[in-house]
């Protein structure tokens, strides 16, 4: 039986790296060195391998029970259908994506629209560390230690009209620098939509970051949604708009196959994909060979105490 | 003697993607060994099915023959789909129950699993004897290969993701063509 020691022991390496490095930054923290000295200003796009040391990121209670996937796996298996339709080809291309200078539209129903220099976005919040679980919905799922802002604090500055129910966000479309855009497998660009109620909830959250550093090209450089008990899909990555509108968009997916995908895409184990069960998922990297270890899926991937309450009275087999 | 060695050369290049694959198993490459050597396997043995298909046409044109190296062809695709089909029942933790859901209401499963299970009969009656015993009746039965490939195509093309996808249009293209050599167009044609 070939068991996956060699793999595993990789987790532990570089987990235990990661820990050290935050008692590091704690200690350091509190003789007052504070993290300022690692770089003075640290950009929040340094490219393709991420890398760039975030500055001054807060932990929070999110995931503290959850161990994390490593680097490694987080930034080598991924879908990002603008760079490659396979799970290695977003690590392999997405060197070409330019994730600085980079700018966001905010538009559409709310009082301060604009074209913003990410840094400018991102300046006025606190970074904080959320580990989050991430499920798939080719049911697999992984541990991601996310860095990031509120999605709410930054819905909130750009004051939003009473007619703004949907919050929209888009990719960027650039077929130079996304390669996989050159043939049609999905309608350009990627779209994906909140209702206000799901963007204000304390768990969506704009990532800028992993493990610390900026976000690597492949996860959605330099800026992607992040909610937790949706399927992965909805996390749209390299956003490079934000639209408040008064009717419900429709997502890519839901355009591409709206028997299979729905504007919701809550996980849940009860609803299965029209092609496969959604009852368990496969945890990456984990248990041996001949035994890949499996969880069963949680509705709204157990983070129901935190969202249930956004869908009271829907019917979620309808509206999956 | 040169045919042996002409057929070890055929046997080292169709058993080099298992190899390739082992030896990144081995190396703790892979991230998802479930996703990353189900789509190899299930693309190797289609690969090799419809090489298999290429071998009847081709030694049409060619001077010399080519006929002796189709059945090893023909058994690495089977042999590439039970690699593809154990992956499948390891990430079923060789349950029963699940199994059993999948086939029956899964349908891109459901093909898959029917290819399979014709692709097994055709193996099991490639040994000389057998192609003897059944005489003319093998010939018909391993016309089913036609069969095959197009189950094959279908499961390929039900479980991608986008259907937009290339690979399966590609597949089906080139499955279509050699279905075409196949065809006596005069007698169609009258
Ligand atoms: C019991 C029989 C079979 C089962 C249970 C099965 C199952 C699967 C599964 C689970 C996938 C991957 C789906 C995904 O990634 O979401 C797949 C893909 C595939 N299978 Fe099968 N399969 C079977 C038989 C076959 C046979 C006999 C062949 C070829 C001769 C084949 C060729 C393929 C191909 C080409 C793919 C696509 C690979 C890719 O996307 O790169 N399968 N199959």
């Amino acid at each position: 039986m070939i068991r996956m020691k060699k793999i595993i022991e990789q987790y532990v390496t570089d987990e235990k790296h990661y820990l050290d490095r935050r008692a590091f930054i704690k200690k350091s923290a509190g003789l007052g060195i504070g993290l300022a000295s690692f770089s003075a200003f640290p950009s929040l796009a340094e490219g393709v391998a991420g890398g760039g040391l975030l500055d001054q990121v807060i932990p929070t209670k999110y995931g503290k029970e959850l161990t994390p996937h490593t680097f490694k796996q987080i930034t080598n298996y991924n879908n990002f259908y603008e760079f490659g339709t396979g799970k290695r080809d977003p690590a392999k291309n997405a060197h070409s994506l330019k994730p600085k200078p980079w700018h966001i539209q905010v538009s559409g129903e709310c009082a301060k629209p604009g074209n913003y220099d990410l840094e400018d976005f991102i300046a006025p919040y606190q970074l904080q560390e959320r580990i989050y679980r991430f499920r798939c919905v080719e049911a697999w799922s992984m541990v991601i230690p996310w860095v990031g802002v509120p999605l709410a604090e930054v819905i909130k500055t750009f004051e939003p009209t009473s007619k703004a129910k949907y919050v929209v966000f888009k990719t960027l479309v650039d077929k130079q620098q996304m390669p996989g855009q050159k043939r049609p497998i999905l309608n350009w660009p990627y779209i994906e939509g909140l209702s206000i109620a799901e963007a204000m909830n304390p768990l969506s959250f704009l990532a800028v970051g992993l493990y610390g550093k900026t976000l690597p090209n492949q996860n959605g450089a330099p800026l992607r949604l992040v909610v937790p008990w949706k399927y992965g899909f909805k996390n749209i990555k390299s956003i490079v708009s934000i639209e408040f509108h008064e009717q419900m968009p429709i997502n890519t997916w839901q355009d591409q196959a709206s028997k299979e995908y729905g504007f919701y895409a809550n996980v849940n184990p009860n609803v299965d994909h029209p092609r496969w069960s959604q009852a368990r998922e496969r945890v990456i990297g984990r248990g041996s060979f001949f035994s890949p270890e499996k969880r069963k899926t949680e509705m709204f991937n157990g983070y129901g105490d935190e969202v249930a309450h956004l869908y009271a009275g829907l019917d979620l087999t309808k509206n999956f | 003697m040169r045919i042996f060695w002409q057929k070890t050369v055929l046997f080292i290049l169709l058993f080099s993607p298992f190899l390739l694959l082992l030896s990144d198993i081995l190396s703790g490459n892979l991230i998802d060994p479930i996703e990353e050597i189900t789509n190899p396997t299930g693309q190797w043995a289609l690969r090799f099915l419809l090489l298999s298909l290429l071998i009847t046409p081709l030694n049409k044109i060619l001077p010399f023959s080519i006929i002796k190296y189709r059945r090893m062809i023909g058994l690495f695709s089977f042999f590439y789909a039970c690699l593809h089909l154990s992956i499948f029942l390891i990430d079923q933790q060789f349950n029963v129950a699940f199994i059993f859901e999948d086939v029956m209401k899964r349908p891109y499963i459901t093909l898959g699993f029917s290819a399979f299970v014709l692709l097994f009969l055709l193996a099991i009656t490639s040994t000389d004897k057998m192609v003897r015993r059944l005489g003319k009746r093998w010939k018909k039965l391993h016309k089913s290969i036609y069969v095959i490939a197009i189950l094959v195509i279908v499961h390929f093309y039900w479980q991608a993701k986008s259907d937009m996808d290339i690979e399966p249009m590609i597949y089906a293209l080139i499955t279509l063509l050699l279905l075409s050599f196949r065809i006596n167009w005069k007698k169609w044609l009258n």
